[in-house]
């Protein structure tokens, strides 16, 4: 299974639901934030990608970044030794230096939910899909239907259409 | 998690703040709260939640009543459960003696469970008056009195599923981003990604405007000519479905008559839309053979709140969006239980099941019901009214379930004063409430997950929710609370209940609505039973008016409105119009919500909204302090400068105390406040830095 966090900002109403999700899972540490881009009439949630080849994992000088089972980033609080090298290589800016505890946090895609069987809080909580728990290939597969469903309707529809076209 | 997962507990119940009627788990360890868990099959929200019950943590707090008070020159003192209900028995008992039943005034919670409403309504019609009413008065009475007049029943006519299937999504007034953030999630951008068009009528372009096709910038106290606007344009483009009118509505003619002036250039001047604009959502409209209307505080909190909830129902009638699947038409209720707080007759005019208190028959057959000689039959003081009764000496004493008026309600220093003008106030709450500084007597409650009982969505569907929790401390349900002082009253007959159940079966009696919505049916985790249900076999009804309204004659009854402006309108004192706003984080007055560190620290203060126009004249910079003036009172905002509201507008935000400023000039149907438009100044304090 590789399934992450899909975004889809198109849907996003800027609640904040997913934020104060992830603070209630992370004992009050938040690692999701919507910004509210009013200017492009948007709010986009953000947060880890968890990458597939991750510059973070790659780096860490102690294996404290490292995948989980499930192809999730996460970052063992007890082997961190603060260097924040992860932080820096990190092209979407996400692991944050905790300066009280002296080590680098980030989303785990909550790692303790999963062992549980639950999913992601901040997907699970999302009132408008959002934010999705999806293995990329569904989603594509989604697009993908809807659009032959929507070729094969207008076919339908078109009066000078008899056959559904045989290219889009 | 993990070592002590095995004593963790999850028990279902119906979330506690707005009117959809979501489910989640609360997880508990022993009767103590350690979190909640999503209801990932629950029909309503299949799991999603706002930000609002993602942190509950207020559930905990110290703050939280644990013991009855008292007064004292001191401050409060903990007192026992027997003094606290002997004091309150003894005072309500010699000012009825005194004064009469009507110097009585009670306020129900819209927050508490149905069963828990229809013992508050009871006890003080048993009391032998009908000042019982609720915080329904402040936002969606104009949508009963105005429904009720027009289709014969004031709640939403079909359910939010048919909104999805909609194909024209009109939003008037009001923000579900922000206010339903799971109705708009799952079922308005549903619809929106099925291909419906979406309307938005707001001054703001709000976060639901953001995924609207067509925006309308209504100025405040316009709406009426806008959408008398609109009609005039489905009528003369010819976009009325002819046959529906003709069938099942009475008065066309008379509207035809009435929106022959309203032009779109004439909305345009008075109401401040573009005539294109208009004419646009009229075609939108027009060509949509399935719709929905929704509304919500934006239109109701206005002297003329009924006249615009008759407007729009009306451009639905002329569409014929009534009675079929797809179209769902209505105010969508704010509160998790005001739908049903109304069904269980928390109101000045209305005994439960919608029985005007001045129906002899109606009257009768309840009083037969619940063995009394008879029912007060001159309607009651309403919730504002009650507190310019109580300013006159008219009323003595005032006992508050679960409200905060002094928070809530418009022009809130005139509250403050009526409620120190008592001879004897009674609050009954979870947590302590700016109201209850007020209080004799404060006794402490359990909050919703600490006891059970049904609540009543915005769609009408019914909802049991379960016991979680232990309650801290002395505190008990509002139930028990109000069984032992009718026992203290000596009126335990009438109220011989030992459990939610007891008064749901009694309910089924007493309301039609419900009467086949009984306990057994309910506790089922998941079940929701749509009213009217009119027998235990009945499926319930999830769309009204089917084949005929629920008016005399069946019919539609069209009530054509002129417009009027707002009771205060700008001047150059006061050069702007003023509304007010809510947060999707916080929730009402923040007795709950602001006392949760992941909401209160996301939603702090009260911002408003003012126009990069006003504010460069103003030299007023987002972040600023800003005092906002009006007639009443005066309230400091932080600014946000944005180009997303109009710029004869200022919005704030009402949690936290800006009701000191709005107008509580009363529509006279409904008697709702207008807290959603007064004239406002606005005084630039500058950054609070020190150097």
């Amino acid at each position: 299974m590789t399934k992450v966090i899909v975004i889809d900002s198109r849907l996003c109403i800027g609640c904040k639901a997913c934020e104060v999700a992830c603070e209630r899972e992370h004992d009050g540490t938040c690692h999701i934030k919507v910004y509210d881009l009013s200017d492009f009439k948007l709010f986009i949630p953000f947060n880890c990608r968890h990458c597939a080849k991750a510059p973070c994992v790659t780096v860490c000088p102690v294996n404290a970044c490292r995948y989980d089972a499930e192809g999730g980033v996460y970052i063992d609080p007890l082997l961190c030794i603060g260097c924040r090298l992860c932080a820096s290589v990190c092209p979407f800016g996400i692991p944050e230096f905790d300066a009280a505890r002296k080590v680098v946090t980030k989303c785990d895609l909550c790692y303790y939910r999963r062992k549980d069987n639950l999913p992601p809080a901040c997907a699970t909580t999302c009132p408008t899909g959002a934010l999705r728990f999806a293995d990329i290939s569904e989603i594509a597969e989604e697009r993908k239907l809807k659009t032959v469903y929507q070729t094969a309707s207008s076919a339908e529809k078109s009066s000078e259409v008899r056959n559904p076209p045989a290219l889009i | 998690m993990g070592a002590c997962d095995n004593k963790v507990k999850l028990t279902p119940v119906i979330c506690p703040y707005c009117g959809a009627g979501c489910g989640l788990y609360i997880k508990s360890v022993e009767g103590n709260y350690a979190g909640v868990e999503y209801w990932t099959d629950h029909p309503v929200n299949k799991g999603a939640l706002c930000p609002k019950p993602n942190d509950l943590s207020w559930i905990r707090s110290k703050d939280r009543l644990t013991t009855p008070l008292k007064r004292t020159e001191s401050g409060f003192k903990p007192i026992s459960w027997s003094e606290a209900l002997k004091t309150i028995a003894t005072n309500l008992r010699e000012i009825v003696r005194r004064d009469g039943p009507d110097a009585l005034g009670f306020l129900a919670s819209a927050r508490t469970f149905n069963e828990e409403v229809y013992v508050v309504q009871k006890l003080a019609r048993v009391l032998g008056t009908n000042n019982i009413d609720h915080c329904a008065r402040l936002c969606h009475a104009p949508t009963l009195v105005g429904m009720a007049n027009i289709t014969g029943a004031g709640a939403l006519t079909a359910t939010m599923e048919d909104i999805t299937g909609s194909d024209v999504v009109v939003i008037w007034g009001y923000n579900p981003a922000a206010t339903h953030p799971v109705l708009m999630g799952r079922y308005i951008l549903k619809a929106k990604l099925k291909g419906a068009r979406i309307i938005v009528v707001d001054p703001r372009y709000s976060e639901t405007a953001r995924k609207a096709d067509l925006w309308l910038p209504v100025k405040p106290g316009g709406d009426v000519a806008l959408a008398n606007a609109i009609m005039h344009v489905l009528i003369k483009e010819n976009l009325v479905d002819k046959e529906f009118v003709a069938e099942r509505v009475d008065g066309y003619d008379k509207l035809v008559e009435v929106v022959e002036k309203y032009t779109p250039e004439y909305a345009e001047e008075v109401a401040g839309v573009p005539a294109a604009k208009i004419v646009e959502a009229a075609r939108i409209i027009g060509n949509a053979d399935k719709g929905s209307i929704l509304w919500c505080m934006g239109i109701t909190q206005q002297t003329k709140g009924t006249r615009i909830v008759y407007t729009l129902a009306t451009i639905a009638a002329l569409r014929g969006w009534y009675g079929k699947p797809d179209c769902c038409v209505g105010g969508t209720r704010g509160q998790n239980n005001v739908q049903g707080a109304c069904d269980m007759g928390a109101l000045a005019t209305f005994l439960p099941g919608y029985v005007k208190v001045t129906d002899d028959d109606g009257r009768k057959r309840i009083a037969d019901t619940w063995g009394v000689p008879g029912l007060p039959e001159e309607p009651g003081h309403t919730v504002i009214e009650m507190s310019y009764a109580a300013e006159h000496g008219k009323l003595k004493a005032l006992y508050i379930v679960g409200e905060n008026p002094v928070i809530s309600d418009a022009n809130a220093n005139h509250v403050k004063k009526a409620l120190q003008n008592l001879d004897f106030l009674v609050v009954q709450d979870i947590l302590m409430t700016e109201t209850a500084e007020y209080a004799d007597i404060i006794l402490p409650a359990a909050a919703w997950a600490e006891k059970e009982g049904s609540f009543t969505n915005l769609e009408r569907k019914v909802q049991w929710s379960f016991k979680a929790l232990e309650p801290p401390g002395q505190a008990i349900s509002d139930l028990e609370i109000i069984v032992k002082l009718a026992k203290e009253l000596e009126l335990e007959r009438y109220f011989p209940y030992r459990s939610p159940d007891d008064v749901l079966r009694e309910i089924n009696k007493v309301v039609p609505q419900y009467a086949g919505i009984t306990p057994e049916r309910l506790k089922k985790p998941g079940v929701g039973i749509y009213w009217p249900c009119p027998s235990p076999d009945s499926p319930g009804t999830r769309i009204l008016h089917v084949d005929r309204f629920r008016t005399p004659n069946g019919k539609f009854q069209v009530i054509p409105a002129e417009h009027t402006p707002p009771a205060e309108e700008p001047d150059n004192e006061y050069p702007y119009l003023l509304t007010t706003v809510r947060y999707v984080g916080m929730y009402h007055t923040a007795t709950m919500t602001g006392r949760s560190q992941s909401l209160e620290k996301r939603w702090p203060e009260a911002e408003a909204w003012i126009h990069p126009s006003v504010a460069e004249n103003l030299g007023i910079k987002t972040g600023d302090k800003v005092k906002l003036v009006t007639r009443r009172g005066e309230y400091v905002a932080v600014a946000n400068v944005t180009p997303l509201i109009r710029e004869d507008t200022v919005s704030v935000a009402w949690h936290f105390g800006a009701n000191v400023l709005t107008n509580d000039a009363l529509d006279p149907e409904a008697k709702i406040p207008e807290t959603k438009v007064c004239a406002v100044k606005i005084v630039p304090l500058g950054k609070e830095v020190t150097h």
